[in-house]
């Protein structure tokens, strides 16, 4: 069985103006050994999706429809209490910017420890002790337990976000954009260290970002989301190799690469649509070079091709 | 020509869009309720309020003649409430234009400039905000004499500075903006800087506090009013409650009290709705974010 | 001055004075210093598109600015075709900004929120007085919006910035700055807050401005990738300094410094089959350059550190052809 099966989500943000659909029908799974990666623009809906997964959704937004089942429990109508225990232990999130989410006038330390002492019955030694423990797991020396977040670089302080979240061994670790807006030696750094853990603790990641590259390094399979929905799934190398849907090949013609022959790079016309309105049938359709009448008026469903899952009327 | 035309347009889709908003349909019904009392005084059954009646109508509760009843001089309330307005607007909007025109430009040039003007500027601004309001109302009133321009003066005297301080936080905030700079990098002058690109950004915040000023303002008046310092030619509403309170006879005479005491918070309140629904819909992209 | 050199700069410096509290300022009088920009020296040519790429702290960004005296530098000259910019008074610089502008990096805050499109590209007519009357300032404004492909110009004349894309308002950025029909542009991380499939659209337009009207570029990032597309020459600056500067092809290739191949291994590769190697660099990006570089400043992280580059700090000095490198083992 998955360690993570989501079925059917739909998550609304009712305005005054009207409903906008951030998430309309997803669904993929996550087994207990892989990474998949999320990839998207803005807009496309995937911080929403995994704030659901901590059932963070507030209102106006509201989870209409579906099933988030981890561990064989659907999250969704679990009680407020369990919830609580699930989080940081069962699943973990480091979120974007996570920087900012550290207490500045609490020690790192004592924050690794706060978390510890939270869900497992151990002395306040001995997670301080186990909080050491993690900094060194991150690769920040356990001596600098007693220092403040503002003593710590931007990639520092990622690193620090890291040992929260897994200080009390989660069997799910969410990372959204946790290396975004961060200069690319540091970034480079955090990646081999969350490669490197992932494999140390055998940890499934969920890895939420805009950047393909990032992608490449890190996960094994990737869903791709478009305007609130999931257009392809693939196997990461298969996905890069052969992309089907037209929106990701027009994504990954769009980007750069360092290495090999210098390809040429074409831009995507127009822009991510507004939720609040989405285009009728295929939401990608006003963008996309193979339009046909169908995609104005239906929306695609998931069909198998080359082992790719893929929403497209290319496909028969 | 055509330019004149283009703009009634825009004031015109302004004054549409501010009646879809439920406190701005709220607040434009209150102030055009007063606003009608104060321009056709004349015509809506009312008399000389200041005018002295008989004998045997001193004191008299609300009947057909006199529909609010009369003061202890026989003096028409109904009348002195409808021209009472006049007043109360008068004094409003003259004390809030005044007001915000010192505060802002002040805030704008201490703000935008920075260094020793700022300074210079802030320091006036501290030393009149030490000074406390209704003390120094009250002595002022009192060594200017009592007249309805001195009101709008001395009122205007002790409410500029916070807005100044107001209009300056922001200003500081804008500043830093990329869009200035980038103004800046075209060749933007200084003054084109503060007047044609920071201004209008701070102008919601003007507005709200212009709203704040004629709430401010009325009240104000009211309370000078009542302590004897105001006009007495003219019958303000605080001037009927001073009248009540002098005649000893208020808690005899709720006719005389609550009318004017009544209209203070109404239109107080209109302004207020007024106020939060004006400085939405100046926010660009409103129409559209209403889904309009 | 060489005939096709658009853009000359001599050891441009700029340094922000350290502040101090009072407890500090006791036990230490003398004035501390942030070397943002330390001894800067490069020409642009026409039509170039060169890049400044480097970290965070490494003074691209304020290079960019201290050019067009939107900072003042602390010393060093830079000349545009031949006139020497940084000593121009205030009303000769003014009609030299014609000549040599920017855009900016984060298209939201760019754009003055209650100015509608049109307007914005008004003021940049009316402050050069670029047109006369009316009619004429409308037709130059529908020019330049066609230019920068925000078509129908009738659809975006009125609309204020926060009905834009990303995309639209840094056409409109760029728009502002193309009616002035620059010669010099310094492009300030300008496709770093855009979605990706809007990026390369932006590039896109840049280049062909370069291409229809000679435009050269300054272009500054973090990101190599994109910089290899668009640039020409490429400059890698480490806190402060140009360490390297070389065609573009090279920097990707050849990288000679030590920083720079540790920057180009770095960079995450879109594709699944290659394999991140082992960073040949250690520790971080110190947080406040503030110290005196009496050796070489890449010394404390530099794998390949020698006694040598403690004796000195190392000038650029050419290894290939139109390649130079500040570093003492390159050859």
């Amino acid at each position: 069985m998955a360690l993570l099966e989501v079925e059917n989500l739909k998550i609304y943000y009712f305005t005054r103006a009207g409903a906008v659909k951030a998430v309309d029908d997803v669904s993929f799974t996550v087994d207990r050994d892989e990474t998949l990666g999320l990839i998207g623009e803005s807009g496309c809906g995937k911080t929403t999706m995994v704030f659901a997964l901590m059932r963070f959704v507030t209102p106006p937004g509201r989870i209409v429809e579906g099933k988030i089942i981890f561990d064989g429990n659907d999250i969704i109508i679990m009680g407020d209490k369990e919830m609580r225990l699930l989080r940081g232990k069962g699943i973990a999130m480091v979120f974007q910017s996570a920087q900012n989410a550290l207490n500045p006038v609490m020690t790192v330390g004592k924050q690794i420890a706060e978390v510890i002492l939270q869900h497992e019955g151990v002395t306040k030694e001995e997670a301080w002790e186990k909080a050491k423990k993690q900094l060194e797991s991150v690769g920040i020396s356990g001596e600098r337990a007693k220092s403040y977040p503002h003593e710590f670089s931007g990639g520092m302080k990622q690193r620090v976000m890291i040992a929260i979240a897994t200080a009390c061994n989660p069997r799910l670790l969410i990372l959204d954009e946790p290396v975004t807006g961060l200069d690319v030696i540091v970034q480079r750094q955090l990646l081999t260290l969350i490669n490197s853990l992932r494999a140390k603790l055998q940890l499934p990641i969920i890895f939420i970002t805009h950047d393909l590259s990032v992608i490449a390094e890190t996960c094994d399979k990737v869903a791709v989301m478009y305007a609130g929905k999931i257009v392809e799934q693939a196997s990461t190398v298969s996905l890069y190799k052969n992309p089907v849907h037209p929106y990701s090949q027009a994504l990954i013609r769009a980007y750069p690469s360092i290495k090999g022959k210098k390809r040429e790079l074409r831009s995507i016309p127009g822009a991510p649509p507004r939720l609040i309105n989405p285009p009728s049938g295929c939401r990608f359709h006003p963008r996309c070079l193979y339009v046909m009448n169908i995609c104005r008026e239906e929306e695609p469903t998931f069909r198998e091709k080359d082992g790719h899952l893929v929403a497209c009327h290319l496909i028969r | 020509m055509l330019g004149f035309i283009r703009e009634l347009e825009r004031v015109k889709g302004f004054f549409q869009l501010l009646l879809t908003n439920k406190m701005g349909l709220a607040g434009l019904s209150i102030f055009a309720l007063f606003a009608i009392a104060a321009l056709f005084a004349p015509f809506l059954h009312t008399v000389d309020p200041s005018k002295v009646g008989t004998v045997e109508n001193i004191l008299l509760s609300p009947c057909r003649q006199f529909w609010f009843g009369t003061d202890d001089l026989a003096r028409d309330i109904w009348s002195q409430v409808i021209y009472g307005s006049r007043i109360s607007l008068t004094i409003g909007f003259l004390t809030a234009a005044l007001t915000i025109f010192v505060g802002s430009l002040v805030g704008l040039i201490a703000g935008f400039r920075g260094g020793k003007i700022e300074e210079l500027l802030m320091r006036i601004v501290d030393f009149f905000m030490m000074l406390p309001e209704l003390p120094l109302m009250i002595v002022l009133s009192a060594v200017l004499g009592p007249s309805i321009w001195n009101i709008i003066f001395v009122v205007s005297i002790v409410s500029w500075p916070s807005t100044a301080r107001v209009i300056r936080s922001q200003v500081l905030s804008l500043k830093e903006r990329a869009f200035i700079e980038a103004s800046r990098c075209i060749g933007a002058s200084d003054s084109l800087l503060i007047f044609g690109e920071i201004m209008p950004n701070v102008v919601p915040l003007m507005f709200a506090q212009a709203v704040l000023m004629v709430t401010w303002a009325i009240y104000a008046e009211a309370v000078l009013a009542f302590l004897g310092l105001g006009d007495p030619l003219t019958i303000s509403w605080g001037m009927m409650l001073h009248f009540a309170f002098e005649s000893g006879v208020m808690s005899r005479a709720p006719w005389w009290v609550v009318p004017p005491v009544a209209s203070i918070v109404i239109l107080i309140l209109g302004f207020t709705f007024l106020g939060t629904a004006v400085s939405d819909v100046l926010k660009p992209g409103y129409r559209e974010t209403r889904g309009l | 001055m060489k005939k096709d050199e658009v853009l000359r700069v001599e050891s441009l410096k700029k340094y922000f004075p350290v502040r101090k509290s009072l407890f500090e300022f006791a036990s230490s009088r003398k004035e501390e210093y942030v070397r943002a920009v330390d001894d800067v020296s490069f020409t642009v040519r026409e039509g170039e598109v060169l890049g400044f790429v480097g970290e965070s702290g490494c003074g691209k960004t304020t290079m960019g600015r201290t050019i067009l005296r939107l900072i003042e530098p602390t010393s060093g000259r830079v000349y545009y075709e031949g006139i020497e910019v940084t000593s121009l008074d205030r009303r000769r610089l003014k009609s030299l900004r014609r000549k040599m502008q920017m855009i900016f990096q984060d298209p939201h805050g760019s754009l003055n929120p209650r100015r509608t499109v049109a307007d914005i590209l008004r003021q940049t007519v009316k402050i050069h007085r670029l047109a006369d009357g009316k009619t004429e300032e409308d037709e130059l404004i529908k020019n330049t919006l066609e230019e920068v492909e925000l078509k129908p110009t009738e659809e975006f004349w009125n609309r204020y910035p926060i009905l834009l894309s990303g995309g639209q308002r840094q056409r409109v950025g760029i728009g502002r700055v193309l009616i002035l029909q620059p010669k010099l542009v310094v492009a300030d991380e300008p496709i770093s807050m855009l979605d990706v499939s809007v990026r390369i659209g932006i590039l896109e337009l840049l280049l062909r401005l370069r291409d229809k009207f000679g435009i050269s570029f300054i272009y500054i990032t973090h990101d190599l990738a994109t910089a290899r597309y668009v640039c020409d020459r490429i400059a890698i600056m480490y806190l402060g300094k140009i360490i390297e500067i070389a065609p573009t092809e090279d920097i990707i290739n050849k990288p000679l410094h030590p920083y720079t191949q540790a920057l180009v291994s770095a960079v995450p590769v879109p594709d699944p089959t290659v394999k991140m190697h082992e960073l040949p660099i250690k520790g971080y990006v110190p947080l406040i350059p503030a110290e005196v570089f009496s050796s070489c400043r890449f010394y404390p992280r530099c794998p390949y550190a020698v006694k040598k580059c403690h004796e000195g700090e190392p000038s650029l000095v050419e290894v290939g052809h139109d390649h130079y490198v500040a570093c003492s083992k390159a050859k």
